[in-house]
């Protein structure tokens, strides 16, 4: 068992072939024995990981004992790139609200979770595609921070790709 | 919060991957993090495939200087480059030559003093138009202060300096520049070492009230064309730096005239395409010659619509020639428009395709399009037994309905071509301020054939799933795996049938 320790202080205790889903667990436990090391600083604050970190949790707990991708596979990153198949289980899984969803996808990436990101990012490609730039801010409440001039300019030189 | 905007750079990326070009254009154009990012990050610049948008996205980045990496620099000098090929592919009218002269290296001194810097910028070649003096020169710096150093004199008796300034014409060349001019009735070509030597002149004479319409100069070979007075003929003259020059007397048709009564503007396709050791250059848009860079052999190929049907084998000594052009033999061909080179350089077989894709319209402003396929075994150089072997394929597409007009994008320098294996053949050309894309899909012996001319450039190592056309909308669709595009059919698309 290991013992995991997130930012606001929360214990959790998992089995190692769980905690082991995290290339960054499996790596510090190896290195340094059976604790975490402080959660990162993001943005200037603190990362709350108690939440999406549950839900991490469970992830890795459904795809225990799953062949982790190795860094020598060939094939990785094709597989990860330009591929929207997402499993049925993952797919439920990732159907959460979008703070949610991007609190996992960092989660992920901070834990090195590969194929967890990979749904993530799959999730935002998806949800991304076909839409035109005022869905995508609508979308994420992206604040269209352009001035009108710089807007006109970048409409202009992108005219090709707003064709319906 | 957390949200697209904070995702940090490398997962920003994969998201990326997870998108077609334009998603990710559109995901850059809704604020200016994501913007700067799409528009700066080598690795989204490496992943994309699309030429066009490559481009773009290094247009903008220049705009942001302190965003610029190396990558992008690169690539953007690859562009300039590529920009400044394309613009002295640019046919050059009469009013605009002094411009080419100015791509070129000339510089047009006030008074009557012209000088050109050749290449590698030690040798200066200036022009007096007071004394017609014509000299060479090295520039040398010494003690902070710059000076000319007078290397040869190449002027020949009294300079002309009558009112058809078209007769006097400098032309440099690289990497062995050719050096000529035209006084009274006389051509010379001078051949220019690096270090400042002539090893070249040769002088030939034309006839009087001779119209210059053409001169150029690839590498170590230049050529001039003239229009003769009285029954009107052409005269062609090469010279090449290793073998002294010949001279060709060509008589034009009677028709040869268009119905303004103007000889069809010599608008030259790119100058000189490079295949291997192969060149192939166009002096006139009725004679391309193709020579071995190495073995310094050449070979000319006559006008392309007296291109017999079918393969041949062109045999013939192994020496620099040239044979006839313009041997008109249709009355449907007669305005010939523009010839422009094809390269396909993942062709099916081992030897290089050079296209000659040849666009003629007829009296009755039909459209027409010749292909003249060259394959050229790059195993097969001239030799002392023999011509290289080529085989010429002669194509003729008669397009019905084919309207040609607009104003078209000019940033165009493609000029490449990719057969698909599939029955679709899609053609990416370029020449002057027009470039289209045509497929030719053909479907039990008879084929249809889509034509557009588009603002955007093609990237032509897409793999092209297909186009087809919807009337409705009025716009034709292009699918591949990597992108998607529908022009607006009414400004820009010609459709046409497949005759042949």
């Amino acid at each position: 068992m290991v013992l995991l320790v997130t930012s606001d202080n929360k214990n959790f205790v998992v089995d190692r072939e769980v905690a082991d889903r995290s290339v960054f667990v499996k790596n510090t436990l190896e290195a340094r024995g059976l604790s975490i090391a402080t959660p990162p600083m993001l943005n200037g604050g603190c990362f709350e990981l108690t939440s999406p970190f549950l839900q991490v949790l469970e992830y890795c707990q459904h795809h225990r004992g799953e062949p982790l991708p190795t860094t020598d596979d060939a094939n990785a990153d094709e597989n990860r790139k330009r591929t929207t198949d997402i499993g049925e289980w993952d797919r439920k899984f990732i159907t959460v609200d979008h703070e949610m969803l991007f609190e996992i996808i960092l989660a992920a990436n901070y834990l090195d979770i590969k194929p967890l990101l990979d749904v993530g990012c799959k999730t935002i490609g998806n949800m991304v595609k076909g839409k035109s730039p005022e869905e995508v801010r609508k979308l994420f409440d992206i604040v269209n921070d352009f001035t009108p001039e710089e807007e006109a300019q970048i409409k202009k030189e992108n005219e090709w790709a707003e064709d319906p | 919060m957390a949200t697209v905007t904070t995702l940090p750079l490398e997962v920003l990326l994969l998201i990326f991957r997870q998108l077609d070009t334009i998603d990710v254009v559109c995901l850059g154009m809704t604020c200016r993090d994501l913007h700067e990012y799409t528009q700066t990050h080598p690795v989204w610049l490496d992943q994309t495939q699309n030429h066009r948008r490559r481009k773009m996205a290094l247009k903008r980045s220049i705009s942001s200087p302190t965003t610029l990496t190396t990558e992008a620099l690169k690539r953007f000098a690859t562009l300039q480059e590529k920009l400044r090929i394309r613009w002295t592919r640019q046919p050059i009218p009469d009013n605009r030559r002094k411009m080419q002269f100015a791509a070129r290296g000339t510089i047009l001194l006030p008074g009557r003093l012209d000088l050109t810097f050749l290449p590698g910028g030690e040798l200066v070649i200036s022009i007096d138009e007071s004394d017609g003096s014509i000299l060479l020169h090295r520039i040398v710096l010494s003690g902070g202060h710059l000076s000319l150093v007078r290397l040869a004199d190449l002027s020949r008796g009294q300079y002309h300096d009558g009112e058809d300034t078209r007769k006097k014409m400098l032309s440099t060349m690289t990497p062995h520049p050719v050096f000529c001019y035209a006084r009274e009735n006389s051509v010379y070509f001078f051949g220019i070492t690096p270090e400042g030597g002539v090893n070249l002149e040769t002088e030939f004479v034309v006839p009087d009230q001779s119209k210059l319409l053409w001169f150029s100069g690839q590498g170590r070979i230049a050529g001039i064309v003239f229009q003769t007075p009285g029954p009107e003929s052409l005269v062609v003259i090469v010279s090449h730096l290793d073998y002294p020059g010949v001279t060709l007397e060509v008589q034009l048709p009677p028709d040869y005239r268009n119905s303004s009564g103007e000889l069809p503007p010599f608008i030259i396709g790119p100058p000189e395409v490079v295949v291997g050791s192969w060149k192939v250059c166009f002096p006139t848009p009725h004679l391309a010659v193709i020579y071995c860079k190495e073995c310094i052999l050449g070979y000319t190929i006559p006008s392309f619509s007296s291109l017999p049907h079918g393969k041949q084998r062109l045999d013939g000594a192994p020496t620099w020639r040239l044979s006839g052009i313009m041997e008109e033999e249709s009355e449907v061909f007669r305005d010939e428009r523009f010839v422009e080179v094809l390269y396909d350089p993942s062709p099916p077989d081992p030897r290089f395709n050079i296209h000659l894709l040849h666009h003629l319209y007829d009296s009755n402003a039909q459209a027409h399009v010749g292909l003249i396929t060259l394959n050229i075994d790059p195993s097969d150089p001239p030799s002392a037994s023999g011509a290289p072997t080529y085989q010429r394929i002669v194509s003729r597409f008669p397009i019905e309905g084919l309207i040609a007009t607009g104003s078209l994008h000019p940033e165009i320098y493609h000029s490449r071509t990719r057969l698909h294996s599939e029955g679709l053949s899609v053609w990416v050309s370029s020449l002057e301020d027009i470039s289209f894309a045509q497929a030719n899909r053909e479907e039990e012996g008879r084929g249809s054939l889509y034509m557009f001319v588009s603002n955007h450039e093609l990237e032509p190592d897409l793999e092209w799933e297909g186009v087809d056309l919807d009337e409705a909308s009025g716009r034709v669709f292009i699918w591949g795996p990597a992108f998607r595009w529908m022009i607006p059919y009414e400004t820009r698309i010609f459709v046409g049938e497949l005759v042949s």
